[in-house]
């Protein structure tokens, strides 16, 4: 009979063992995904990149300790999280495509809504 | 009020008119016709004949009313104008002087601007006078009560009392001597207009001299000389005692006399502003371009103190400027700047508006006990600033990093757009293989 400890044990080295295996299993779906797809390869360059603009805007503020100009770091930091949001939009789109909109459709409704958010963003910032 | 140059110049011709007439008339800045209430049967008017010899020297024209017993009216007005600028009430025993000169009158007069002086002694002390005083919050003390003081010689005698210990400079400068007092003495209310000139010996009381055991003031608990100046001016004294201005004691009371008539006639503490003026830092007037929100102004006021001949600068330490709207924004206090030899000029200096629209008050509120009041008050709005005057995004430093991460997504959006469309070709089909 094995006591309550061991039980415990190998409970907790299943569940470790099953969470990196999940991940495992993530990285090479993710992987499998993008491997020989260049666009989502692309896509999700620049979503990494508009990450890691919106990061350093943030820090910014933390760094001075000071939002004096707030309008410029809300245009700012909304043009990422904007750009962002409709990025993931269109690679959920590219990769399955919605019922009834094609992808070509899909891709210029991107590029329409990024060039309003431009246009925003340039104008809040004054 | 806001002054432009060239009435402001007018206003200082005005001014000196006004003085040149004052100085060939009299020494009193507000008016010379006095006019004299005494009962004949308590007051023999060549008892103070140094008094009125004085008052005549200082250009006043002194007109007697002598009360006995007949009860026809006193006119201080004909129609609404005051006849006489200033009044001397003596002590006054007639039982119809109620009917002569009713409390109301009384009131009227010091309301109009017109000065009063009255004198009352524990044997006459009129109701009217005394009602009169009662609403300005100087109770004196009624018939038959007398300060007395044992650690002076007591029964009929004078008091002494010290001349150093005036309370309002204002009024009566301290003297080195003893004055002589015989007579009642008053309470007072804790109000800000009365001025408070000479106060009762701490070891003094008044007692009922018919009754024992009653006593209306006690110690430094009563006052002997008593002012009073109203909102608009106007001044009123009163003297416990009439033989503090007799002939008898000229010697040891007549410069106190003198200064104490010289206030209350107005002869002396007269302060007055010629005007306030404000306007950008820059020399522009308000009218040439509206304030707006921090804005450098400068606000200048002249004072001027009509001294009993003429009218001099008027120095002081304690006057404040203060920007209003509802609450003080600023209270500045005034420093001298260029002085005339009439009137001395007081600035701010420079200073920013506030970073607040609205209507604000540019005010100078200068009320000190003993001397005349005075209140400058200009309301002016101050505008916030127009969509295009505030500084635009990269006229500020911090502003550039937001700016570099619009700028770089757009350029990054850009370059994704031409090498996803350069892409597109290529993968197109084995997307849709993969799909289908």
């Amino acid at each position: 009979m094995p006591t309550k400890a061991t039980v415990r044990k190998s409970e907790t080295l299943s569940s470790t063992s099953l969470f990196s295996d999940s991940i495992s299993a993530a990285c090479g779906a993710y992987k499998k995904q993008v491997c020989d797809d260049k666009r989502l390869q692309l896509i999700d360059a620049f979503l990494t990149f508009l990450v890691v603009v919106g990061v350093v805007q943030f820090g910014f503020i933390c760094v001075v300790r000071d939002s004096f100009p707030l309008n410029a770091f809300l245009a700012g930091f909304s043009a990422c999280v904007g750009q962002f949001v409709l990025l993931m939009s269109l690679r959920m789109q590219w990769v399955d495509s919605f019922a009834g909109i094609k992808r070509e459709r899909a891709f210029m409704e991107f590029v329409g809504a990024s060039l309003v958010l431009h246009f925003v963003c340039l104008h809040f910032v004054n | 009020m806001i002054i432009s140059g060239h009435s402001f110049r007018f206003w200082n011709l005005f001014i000196t008119l006004f003085q040149l007439a004052l100085v060939a008339q009299a020494k009193s800045a507000s008016g010379s016709r006095t006019l004299v209430i005494y009962d004949k049967r308590l007051t023999d008017l060549e008892d103070y004949s140094t008094l009125f010899s004085n008052l005549g020297d200082r250009s006043f024209q002194l007109n007697y009313k002598p009360v006995s017993n007949d009860s026809t009216p006193i006119g201080l007005f004909q129609g609404e104008e005051r006849l006489y600028d200033n009044l001397i009430i003596f002590p006054i025993r007639s039982r119809h002087f109620n009917k002569q000169l009713s409390v109301d009158k009384l009131l009227d007069f010091s309301n109009e601007g017109g000065h009063i002086l009255t004198l009352s002694s524990p044997e006459a002390t009129a109701d009217n006078v005394r009602l009169f005083l009662n609403q300005l919050g100087i109770y004196p003390s009624p018939k038959n009560y007398h300060l007395e003081d044992y650690f002076q010689s007591g029964g009929d005698t004078p008091l002494r009392v010290s001349g150093s210990n005036v309370l309002n400079e204002h009024v009566v400068p301290s003297l080195k001597r003893d004055l002589i007092y015989g007579g009642s003495a008053a309470l007072l209310d804790s109000s800000n207009l009365i001025v408070p000139v000479l106060q009762a010996p701490r070891t003094s009381f008044t007692k009922d001299s018919q009754k024992h055991d009653e006593n209306w003031t006690v110690g430094s608990q009563g006052y002997i000389v008593v002012s009073f100046q109203s909102l608009q001016n106007s001044r009123v004294s009163w003297v416990g005692s009439d033989l503090f201005f007799n002939d008898k004691y000229a010697s040891s009371n007549g410069q106190f006399v003198q200064e104490l008539m010289k206030w209350t006639f107005g002869e002396k503490s007269i302060v007055k502003s010629l005007g306030a003026r404000h306007k950008h830092t820059n020399g522009l007037e308000y009218s040439d371009m509206p304030y707006k929100v921090k804005d450098d102004v400068i606000y200048e006021i002249g004072l001027t103190e009509w001294d009993g001949t003429s009218w001099a600068p008027f120095i002081a330490k304690d006057i404040q400027f203060e920007l209003k709207m509802i609450d003080p924004y600023y209270r500045i206090t005034l420093k001298p700047s260029n002085s005339a030899p009439t009137a001395q000029y007081y600035t701010t200096g420079n200073f920013s508006l506030p970073d607040h629209h609205g209507i604000f008050t540019f005010t100078v509120d200068y009320k000190r006990s003993g001397l005349s009041f005075f209140t400058e008050r200009d309301v002016k709005p101050i505008r916030h600033l127009a969509n295009d005057e505030y500084p635009r995004s990269w006229e500020i430093t911090n502003s550039w990093v937001y700016l570099t991460a619009i700028y770089s997504v757009i350029v990054a959006w850009a370059l994704f757009v031409t090498l996803f469309l350069s892409f597109k070709r290529s993968h197109n089909v084995q997307m849709e293989k993969k799909n289908n």
